[in-house]
C-alpha cells in the first residue's frame, strides 16, 4: 500500500508541487531568520572567536561586553602570572581611536594592541603580509572590512581599498600599513585594526591605566574553571573562559537590545505564515484525495492501513520540503557570505526546522487522517 | 470465496433503511427480502432514487440497515466487526463504481492490481497478473499506460471489468456503471 500511497501522492503533479513548494517556503522562512537572528548574535563574540589561543580572558569586573573599554593596571599582569595553573599570561589593549586616512578623512578604528613579544591576539587569517610585520616601524594591520571602508578615491575617479604601504594617522601618530588580515565581523560592526602593546599605547590617549585585558593560557591538564575562580579570588579581577565570556557578550546584547523581540516576533510570524501554508496545501491535498481513500476503503482497506498512507505521504512530503527549504536557505547564506548581513545556520537550527516542519505537516496529517477515518465509503457510490 | 457452491451468495431478510434528511426522514430500503444464488447473474433496475444503490451498500457491508439482516456467502454482515467486514469486503466483493473512481496516479495495470495488493499480493507479483487479465481482454499492449490517458476513458471504462476479474469472490456489486462496460463484463463473466 506504500507504493499507491506514493503514487497517489506523486501522480498529481500539480498538487504535489504546491505542497512542496509550501513546506520548502515555511522551511525556509523558519531557517532563515533565526539564521539572521543568529548570526547577528554571533557576531557579539566574533572577537573572541577569531583568537583562538587564550584560554581565559581577565578584565574590570565591570565589563559587559568586549569593545567596553575599562581599563586596568598594568600592574595586574603580574599578579594573573603568578596565579598557579597559569601558563601564560599577555597584555591585550583594546579602544576605539579615531584615524586619519591618506584622503584626509576621518573615521573611528577598533584598534587591537597585541602583546609585542609573542604577537598573541594577532589576527589568525592573513590575506596580504605576516604577523611578524607588526615589528616593522609603526606597523599596524587592518582587516579586510577596514580595507574597504577605507577606501579613497584617486585622481581616476575610482575608489581604492587601503593597501599594504599606505600610511594613516591614528591619534597624529604615524601608522604603516604592513598587512591585510580576514576578520571576522563584529556585532559594532567597527573597522578593526592590530599592532603592538607599545605602540597602541602611543596611539591612545595617554591614560593613568591602558591594559584593557589579560589573555591567559592555562596549563596544560589544567582546570580552566578552578583557574578562573583562583584569578577572581587573587586579583579581584573578572575572568571568565573564552566560552564563558561568549556568554557574557551574548548575554549583554540580549538583555539591551530589541533584537530578541523584533526575531523573536519574526520567527514566530514565519513559523506561523508557513505552518498556514503548509499545512493548508497538505490538508487540501488530504481533502481531495478522500474520494480515492473512500474508494480503497470501499474495497477493503483498513482505517490503520489508510492512516499509515497519509502519514507516508506526510513524511515524504515534509523531508522533501523540508531539504529544499534549508537547502535555499543555506544558498542564501552562502550568497551573502561575506557581506554586511549576518547568518549562521547551526545544528540546533536545523533541528527546530525539521522540529517545526514535522510539527505542521503531522498537525495536517491529523486534521487529514480524521477526515479519512470517518470517511463513508458509500460516497464512491454517489456521482 | 467464503461459502461452498451450494451456499447462496446473498441472502436478505426485511431490510430497511432510511435516513435523515434535515427534519425529516427518507425511506430508502422498506422490507426488501432478496436471494441471489451463486453464479447467477442479477441486474438491479429501476428509477432513480428508489434504493438499489442503498440495497447494493448494505449487501457490500458499506451500509448498515437499519432493520432486517443480511447474509453474503454464508456470511451474517451484522456478526462481523468492522475490521472484519472490511477484510471480507477486499476478499469477496468486486466493485464497478458509478465514476470508476481509479487512482489516476496509477496505470491500468497497476489500478487493475490494486484490489490484489489490498489483499496482500506482493505489488510485482500483482501486477503481472493484471497484465494477464489485461492481455486476455485485448488491452495488453495498454498496461503501462495511465488511467487519464485512455482515450475517452471516462465513457468507455475499458478496464473495469477486468477490475471485476481480479476481485477473487464470486460475486461484484456496481451501482449504474456506464452503458458500455456492460458488455464487456457480460463477455468477462461467460
Amino acid at each position: 500500500m506504500n507504493f499507491i500511497a506514493l503514487q497517489m501522492l506523486f501522480g498529481d503533479r500539480g498538487k504535489y508541487g504546491a505542497m512542496i513548494v509550501g513546506i520548502t517556503f515555511a522551511a525556509l522562512i523558519m531557517t532563515q531568520q533565526p539564521a539572521i537572528f543568529f548570526g547577528l548574535l554571533s557576531r557579539t563574540y566574533s572577537y573572541i572567536e577569531d583568537m583562538t589561543l587564550p584560554d581565559i580572558w581577565v578584565m574590570d569586573p565591570t565589563v559587559q561586553f568586549v569593545e567596553e573599554n575599562k581599563p586596568l593596571r598594568d600592574t595586574e599582569l603580574q599578579r594573573v602570572r603568578g596565579v598557579a595553573g597559569v601558563a601564560w599570561a599577555t597584555p591585550l589593549f583594546k579602544g576605539m581611536l579615531v584615524a586619519r586616512l591618506p584622503d584626509g578623512a576621518r573615521k573611528v578604528i577598533d584598534v587591537s594592541g597585541v602583546d609585542d613579544a609573542t604577537l598573541i591576539g594577532a589576527p589568525n587569517v592573513m590575506l596580504e603580509g605576516k604577523i611578524t610585520d607588526l615589528r616593522q616601524d609603526d606597523a599596524i594591520i587592518l582587516d579586510l572590512e577596514a580595507s574597504n571602508r577605507f577606501a579613497t578615491t584617486g585622481p581616476d575617479g575610482v575608489k581604492h581599498p587601503v593597501k599594504v604601504g599606505d600610511v594613516l594617522e591614528i591619534n597624529d601618530h604615524r601608522a604603516v600599513v604592513v598587512g591585510i588580515a580576514k576578520m571576522r565581523r563584529t556585532f559594532t560592526t567597527q573597522p578593526l585594526a592590530f599592532t603592538t602593546y607599545t605602540r597602541a599605547m602611543r596611539y591612545a590617549p595617554a591614560q593613568r591605566r591602558q591594559l584593557t585585558y589579560i589573555l591567559v593560557k592555562a596549563q596544560p591538564g589544567a582546570a580552566l574553571d578552578e583557574i578562573t575562580a583562583r584569578i577572581r579570588r587573587e586579583t579581584g579581577l573578572a575572568a571568565y573562559t573564552a566560552a564563558a565570556f561568549k556568554k557574557v557578550n551574548l548575554d549583554y546584547w540580549m538583555k539591551n537590545t530589541g533584537i530578541p523581540i523584533n526575531f523573536g516576533i519574526s520567527v514566530m510570524l514565519g513559523f506561523l505564515v508557513g505552518a498556514a501554508i503548509a499545512g493548508q496545501s497538505f490538508f487540501n491535498f488530504v481533502r481531495e484525495s478522500l474520494r480515492q481513500f473512500a474508494a480503497l476503503k470501499a474495497m477493503g482497506v483498513r482505517n490503520g492501513t489508510l492512516v499509515r498512507m497519509v502519514l507516508l505521504q506526510a513524511a515524504v512530503v515534509g523531508s522533501i520540503g523540508y531539504g529544499f527549504g534549508i537547502g535555499l536557505s543555506a544558498l542564501f547564506g552562502v550568497a551573502i557570505r561575506d557581506s554586511v548581513l549576518a547568518y549562521y545556520m547551526p545544528w540546533q537550527l536545523l533541528l527546530s526546522t525539521a522540529a517545526g516542519v514535522a510539527l505542521i505537516v503531522v498537525l495536517a496529517a491529523l486534521v487529514g487522517i480524521r477526515s479519512v477515518i470517518r470517511l463513508d465509503p458509500a460516497t464512491v457510490f454517489r456521482s | 470465496m467464503e461459502g461452498s457452491d451450494t451456499t447462496p451468495a446473498v441472502v436478505c431478510r426485511a431490510i430497511a433503511k432510511s435516513f435523515e434528511v434535515g427534519a425529516g426522514k427518507v425511506v430508502a430500503l422498506r422490507g426488501i427480502d432478496l436471494d441471489v444464488p451463486l453464479g447467477e447473474l442479477m441486474m438491479l433496475v429501476g428509477p432513480s432514487g428508489c434504493g438499489k444503490t442503498t440495497l447494493i451498500s448494505i449487501i457490500a457491508g458499506i451500509l448498515k440497515p437499519d432493520e432486517g439482516c443480511c447474509a453474503v456467502l454464508g456470511v451474517e454482515l451484522a456478526s462481523l466487526s468492522d475490521n472484519q467486514m472490511i477484510d471480507f469486503r477486499g476478499r469477496n466483493i468486486g466493485f464497478i463504481f458509478q465514476s470508476f473512481n481509479l487512482l489516476p496516479a496509477l496505470t491500468i495495470a497497476e489500478n487493475v492490481a490494486v484490489p490484489l495488493i489490498i489483499n496482500g499480493w506482493e505489488r510485482h507479483k500483482a501486477a503481472r497478473r493484471a497484465e494477464a487479465i489485461l492481455g486476455e481482454m485485448g488491452l495488453g499492449g495498454r498496461t503501462g499506460d495511465f488511467w487519464l490517458s485512455f482515450p475517452a476513458a471516462s465513457s468507455r471504462g475499458l478496464p473495469s471489468p477486468a477490475l471485476l476479474r481480479m476481485s477473487r469472490g464470486c460475486w461484484f456489486a456496481t451501482s449504474r456503471p456506464a452503458p458500455s462496460i456492460m458488455p464487456r463484463a457480460l463477455r468477462l463473466w461467460r
